[in-house]
């Protein structure tokens, strides 16, 4: 996997959840906090399914706590993180 | 009768006794404090006007509030139908249409659904709810108010043709009874509360109430979340989805469960293989119900009775199964056929278009549209469904819904929406669409689905095909 850039991976997922989340709502922003936002525990499986097939993982249930979930931006690291390993 | 009875008796047992904690925050409501807070909702709607026969949605979040609120409708004589917060603006207006519903009390970060300016609750668990009139004189059918109605249910998805269940407070009071003599709920018991109350309340919080037990209500829904609140908080009862357990599985080793007595699993069916991990990392098996939104809980295996895990149990005393062949003749134990139900806690009728039970049962029985056997031990055995229904993560919709919504969108001649197995998520829903000469963007098509539907039914993949496969009959293949 090429080296990925945190900004870029941020600014997808965001785009992701405003497109196919958030359509009929406020659109969120990087650092939102989703859970804020209105993200319930379906729309954070659709982010799962998202990430899986863009990032080719799927984020473990140990992993799935606040600092990796939080905003689009603390996801963001931790794909960054995950992927730099593999 | 009316349900909220089943309250005030919890009451005047239990008064001084916690009846909702959540477990976030770590607030309370004593029986007492539930009973006068569904007093203020239910003196607010009778205020209003709100007369026995009404249509009333209730829109609130899984919160505490929920419960009073949901009691407080019941006891002004409403018939409450729940509008779930996961559902889209659309899916909501089309509850509204199909029940031609009379009024909504809504939380105070409701989307506002059109109306005049409502009343507000004043103080307590329920402050600054709003009650508002949509269309106060909108007429039920004639036979609906002889029928004692107290919800009217949708399932997570919708069919095209029969909406709204309609429940008497007498049928739900009936489920309450069947399913409280095998789960045997008493004020001993702490239950973990993890579901949505909007598809939930009607029969199973009316059970917990009734026994006086304490529901912990749990937000946080994440694996590691509901295992550390077991452990923390020592339920007695949980019942959750497959993908709760399943995902609570996955975390690997850890103390057994010993607070619990029962483990059900409800929403979808349960792979036996996580059945079984479930009960080696946490030492307690889990139990599974046959569920029906038109029919409650006939059938349930406690995972305790020796019956092989894969079934969903033996009929709960107040029902009968059955398993008919495709002509309606009773079939011979272990014969594959069509399950059918019957019993005191069937539905009343389907409200959009309106239909009696009378008109759709066959003496009486309910033909559910699953498939399964019943074995020599008289255990229930499902095997596929007719219906062309598709889970997602323990919600239910149907496929042909997702297909409108995207044959509505500019430059769309027809769809296919199917699944594909997916191992988190059971199932997850693709489509294949053919384009008529204007063509259409995809990431275009994918926003207007996910503006209209509920996003666990937005197909995650979109393919472009030449045609459609459909049955020699012209029905789409799935």
């Amino acid at each position: 996997m090429s080296r990925l850039d945190p900004e870029e991976v941020a600014r997808a997922v965001t785009a992701f959840i405003n497109t196919t989340i958030m359509a009929r709502s406020h659109p969120v922003q990087p650092d939102d906090d989703l859970e804020l936002a209105g993200l319930d525990s379906m729309a954070l499986l659709k982010v799962l399914l998202f990430i899986e097939a863009q990032f080719g993982f799927w984020m473990p249930d140990e992993d799935l706590v606040e600092e990796n979930i939080k905003t689009p931006r603390a996801m963001a690291a931790y794909i960054c993180r995950r992927g730099s390993q593999s | 009768m009316n349900l909220v009875e089943l309250l005030y008796s919890s009451v005047e047992r239990h008064s001084s006794r916690r009846a909702l904690t959540d477990v976030r925050s770590g607030r309370s409501l004593s029986y007492g404090q539930l009973a006068r807070e569904t007093q203020r909702v239910a003196a607010l709607l009778k205020t209003e006007g709100v007369e026995r026969g009404q249509r009333i949605g209730l829109l609130a979040p899984n919160d505490l509030a929920y419960v009073p609120a949901a009691f407080g409708l019941l006891a002004a004589g409403a018939c409450m139908v729940p509008l779930a917060s996961n559902l889209t603006p659309a899916e909501t207006a089309e509850i509204v249409r199909d029940v031609q519903l009379n009024g909504c009390l809504a939380w105070p970060k409701a989307d506002v659904l059109p109306g005049a300016s409502g009343a507000v609750v004043q103080g307590g668990e329920c402050d600054n709810f709003t009650f508002r009139w949509l269309d106060r004189d909108a007429e039920a059918p004639a036979e609906f108010d002889s029928l004692n109605p107290a919800f009217i249910r949708f399932t997570s998805g919708t069919t095209a043709r029969s909406k709204g269940v309609v429940l008497s407070h007498e049928a739900t009071a009936a489920r309450v009874e069947a399913a409280d003599r095998v789960l045997a709920f008493s004020e001993e018991d702490r239950i973990l509360w993890v579901l949505p109350l909007a598809y939930h309340f009607a029969v199973t919080i009316v059970a917990y109430v009734r026994a006086g037990t304490h529901i912990l209500m749990c937000p946080d829904t994440l694996p590691r979340a509901m295992v550390d609140a077991v452990q923390r908080l020592k339920p007695s009862v949980l019942y959750a989805a497959p993908l709760h357990f399943e995902r609570m599985a996955n975390l690997g080793p850890s103390e057994p469960l010993t607070s619990i007595r029962v483990i059900l699993s409800t929403a979808a069916p349960i792979s036996p293989a996580v059945m079984d991990r479930f009960e080696s990392v946490y030492g307690v098996p889990i139990g599974q119900a046959y569920g029906i939104i038109e029919a409650g809980l006939p059938c349930i295996n406690l995972g305790t009775e020796g019956l092989p895990s894969t079934s969903v149990g033996r009929p709960v005393p107040g029902y009968e199964v059955a398993v008919l062949s495709d002509d309606g003749k009773r079939l011979s134990t272990e014969d594959l056929g069509e399950i059918a139900v019957r019993g005191d806690g069937l539905f009343s009728a389907y409200y959009s278009p309106w239909q009696l039970r009378e008109q759709i049962t066959r003496d009486g029985w309910f033909l559910t549209g699953d498939l399964g056997w019943l074995d020599q031990a008289g255990a229930l055995h499902l095997k596929g469904r007719k219906k062309t229904v598709m889970f997602v993560a323990g919600l239910k919709f149907f496929p042909e819904e997702v297909e409108d919504c995207i044959n509505q969108f500019r430059g769309v001649k027809e769809s296919r929406v199917f699944s594909r197995p997916h191992a988190r998520m059971g199932e997850v829903p693709c489509a294949e669409v053919v384009l008529d000469s204007r063509g259409c963007d995809l990431d275009a098509l994918k926003t207007h689905c996910a503006r209209l539907l509920s996003s666990y039914k937005v197909p995650l993949e979109f393919t472009v095909v030449d045609a459609v496969p459909r049955t020699p009959s012209g029905k789409i293949r799935r």
